[in-house]
């Protein structure tokens, strides 16, 4: 019982957490706007929660009634810091464009609402047969879990190089996570991963959706639910307890959040913060989110200061100082706690060997494509979904959002590149290793990928011309922005491509 | 660049929704399998029942040395080792040859044979056998 509970103080953490700092707060639709709060705060609940549990862990004072305290606590501070914004006032304007009204939304709604169903009844159905997970779930996520739940010193166990085979240098948010669950509920039941996997996976697809629906309405949206629904493959690996979700999610929330702090409703600095934060959360997950993390703050701060953008140093401040929990954890991991003994980073110059063998290149470019086929299958896949899109729709790109989307294409296609050097690199055989981890690698930024398209494209909404509510960001009047929008403008002033 | 016509939004929406819905159909019969009985291929959920008892005469953290019949480099030899570590844990199950060699060593057999014979091979004393391939040793040489 104390399980279940445990998780739930752990999402209202995060949940309220968002909402003290709301990154959307004058954002519409506001069902959207909810939806990002409380997918948003899933991520940040388990990072936070898991950070905490650690440190007090490693501290020696990890106990059940520590790890409730400190989430009263927090609860209790950030439920009054709520209640005081909203006695005061909340946002005292809004700011959204309604779009003219697609009529068919309703029937997506529908489609995407039965799909959801039937793909989350076997999600279910397929957590309940394999309680344990996949191969690195027992072999190394959920053990090291146990370890970090154990008595006294035991999560000493969870670094230690005699577990050679079960990558202890690998960053700790997701065993943390479920340790803080295990020691609180006094049993190390299956309970906890299988639910971690699936809150992580449901809150994927809701960020997805609610930051399509704040960016591109809410027709466009659920066309984005239905095509992330469509990638089989993703569904495969969603219960599999597996840390490839959610460092997904993850990156989808900084990417996100890095486009919405382009949007003029969106709530200044705070939004770069979490898109900082959830940077820093990637890297405390995966060892591919270290990259994530180096990468997309480096593209930021030299795609920000290319473009010359006001307060440049601010911003870009905002962003490190969210991403900061998740980069000290990281090089305190890394260079105290568990030094490196991968033979990938200790096999020296050898491996740069290993670059000029031609058939390296051919075999990962094999793999690439090979599992960008097994996305989806036949007709269904969800490549003909976005062909069918791009074709009928068409793209429209909004000035407002080139830099986000340069800076998140450059750092996307930059991560990847970094996986394919590994994959060069590896002393493993090359084979195996692409055979058993390529297509996850490729769903930890397909999500990410799907959202740049959705921005990108023509918004399904966006046949008519627009009407502008009620506006104290832009302080424009309803007709002079209806005017812009039927020129080919956006709300803000904008010009369209 | 035009707009589209709402025929072809329409056409688009309708496309794709059902493309989606034919999708998710396709795949929910398609892991039937992974949503059956035999979805733990490794048995790895079994593992606890097969070392209760021996779990309950280990101390319940510490270091625990492992032998195996399985060849080594073997995937049933990986699958064994690693069924063995999250099963036990907390306690940190390795190789017996780790240095210093731990007090209690764990036997963990594919196959019937000769327990106590296997043990003195490697310098270890039979403490019990659990069965189900499932042996307690003690390190004779520490």
């Amino acid at each position: 019982m104390l399980e279940p509970i445990s998780i739930l103080l752990a999402l209202l953490d995060g949940f309220l957490l968002v909402r003290a700092l709301d990154p959307v707060r004058n954002m519409q639709p506001r069902w959207a706007a909810v939806l990002f709060q409380t997918a948003l705060g899933t991520g940040v609940g388990i990072g936070v929660t898991s950070i905490i549990y650690f440190i007090l862990d490693v501290t020696g004072a990890a106990s059940p009634a520590a790890i409730f305290a400190a989430d009263i606590i927090l609860i209790v501070a950030l439920a009054w810091r709520w209640f005081r914004t909203r006695s005061a006032g909340d946002a005292p304007f809004s700011s959204h464009v309604t779009a003219p009204g697609f009529r068919w939304t309703w029937l997506l709604a529908l489609a995407f609402g039965v799909v959801l169903l039937i793909a989350w009844a076997r999600l279910i159905q397929m957590a309940s047969a394999l309680p344990v997970g996949e191969w690195d779930a027992w072999a190394m996520w959920n053990l090291r879990a146990k370890f970090l739940a154990g008595p006294g010193g035991a999560w000493r166990y969870a670094l230690s190089p005699l577990l050679s085979n079960s990558h202890p240098d690998y960053p700790l948010l997701l065993p943390a996570f479920i340790a803080r669950v295990w020691k609180a509920g006094g049993a190390a039941d299956t309970l906890a991963p299988a639910v971690t996997a699936l809150l992580f996976f449901a809150g994927l697809i809701a960020l997805l959706v609610s930051a399509v629906a704040l960016l591109r309405g809410a027709a466009s949206a659920l066309l984005a639910g239905l095509v992330i629904l469509s990638t089989t493959s993703l569904l495969v690996w969603a219960p599999s307890q597996y840390a490839d979700i959610p460092v997904a999610f993850y990156y989808l929330g900084a990417i996100a959040l890095i486009f919405l702090d382009a949007s003029p409703a969106a709530a200044g600095r705070w939004v770069l913060f979490w898109a900082g934060l959830c940077a820093g959360f990637a890297a405390w997950t995966k060892n591919e989110g270290i990259a994530f993390l180096v990468l997309i703050l480096a593209v930021f701060i030299v795609f920000t200061f290319w473009k010359r953008r006001a307060g440049v140093t601010g911003r870009a401040g905002w962003l490190l100082a969210g991403a900061a929990p998740g980069v000290l954890l990281t090089l305190w991991l890394k260079f105290f706690l568990a030094p490196a003994v991968d033979p990938l980073v200790r096999q020296g110059a050898s491996g740069l060997a290993r670059l000029q063998d031609a058939g390296r290149y051919a075999e990962v470019a094999k793999g690439f494509f090979s599992n960008l086929l097994n996305l989806g299958s036949g007709v269904t896949h969800p490549f003909i979904l976005l062909a069918i899109l791009a074709i009928l729709l068409r793209w429209q790109m909004e000035e407002r959002f080139q830099l986000p989307c340069l800076i998140a294409t450059t750092g996307l296609v930059l991560v990847f590149l970094s996986y394919c050097g590994v994959y060069l690199v590896t002393p493993y055989g090359l084979a195996w290793q692409v055979q058993s981890s390529f297509d996850r690698l490729i769903l930890q930024v397909w999500p990410s990928f799907l959202f740049v398209f959705f921005v990108l494209l023509r918004s399904v909404a966006d046949s008519a011309p627009a009407t502008v509510a009620k506006s104290a960001v832009t302080r424009k009047s309803p007709i002079r922005s209806a005017k812009a929008a039927a020129a080919g403008k956006s709300p803000a002033g904008q010009k369209v491509k | 660049m035009k707009q589209p016509s709402s025929a072809q939004v329409l056409a688009a929406c309708a496309a794709v929704a059902l493309l989606a819905l034919w999708s998710t159909v396709s795949f929910r019969a398609a892991s039937e399998e992974l949503a059956g009985p035999n979805a733990d291929v490794y048995k790895i959920g079994e593992q606890a029942a097969r070392f209760q008892e021996l779990a309950s005469a280990l101390p319940s953290t510490g270091m625990v040395g492992y032998v195996s019949d399985a060849p080594a480099g073997q995937t049933l030899a990986a699958v064994l080792y690693g069924g063995a570590q999250y099963t036990l844990a907390p306690r940190l199950v390795t190789d017996q040859s780790v240095k210093p060699a731990p007090e209690w060593v764990i036997g963990d057999f594919s196959k019937p044979l000769d327990v106590v014979q296997f043990g003195k091979n490697r310098g270890l004393t039979l403490v019990k056998d659990f069965g189900n391939g499932a042996v307690l040793y003690r390190n004779q040489v520490r």
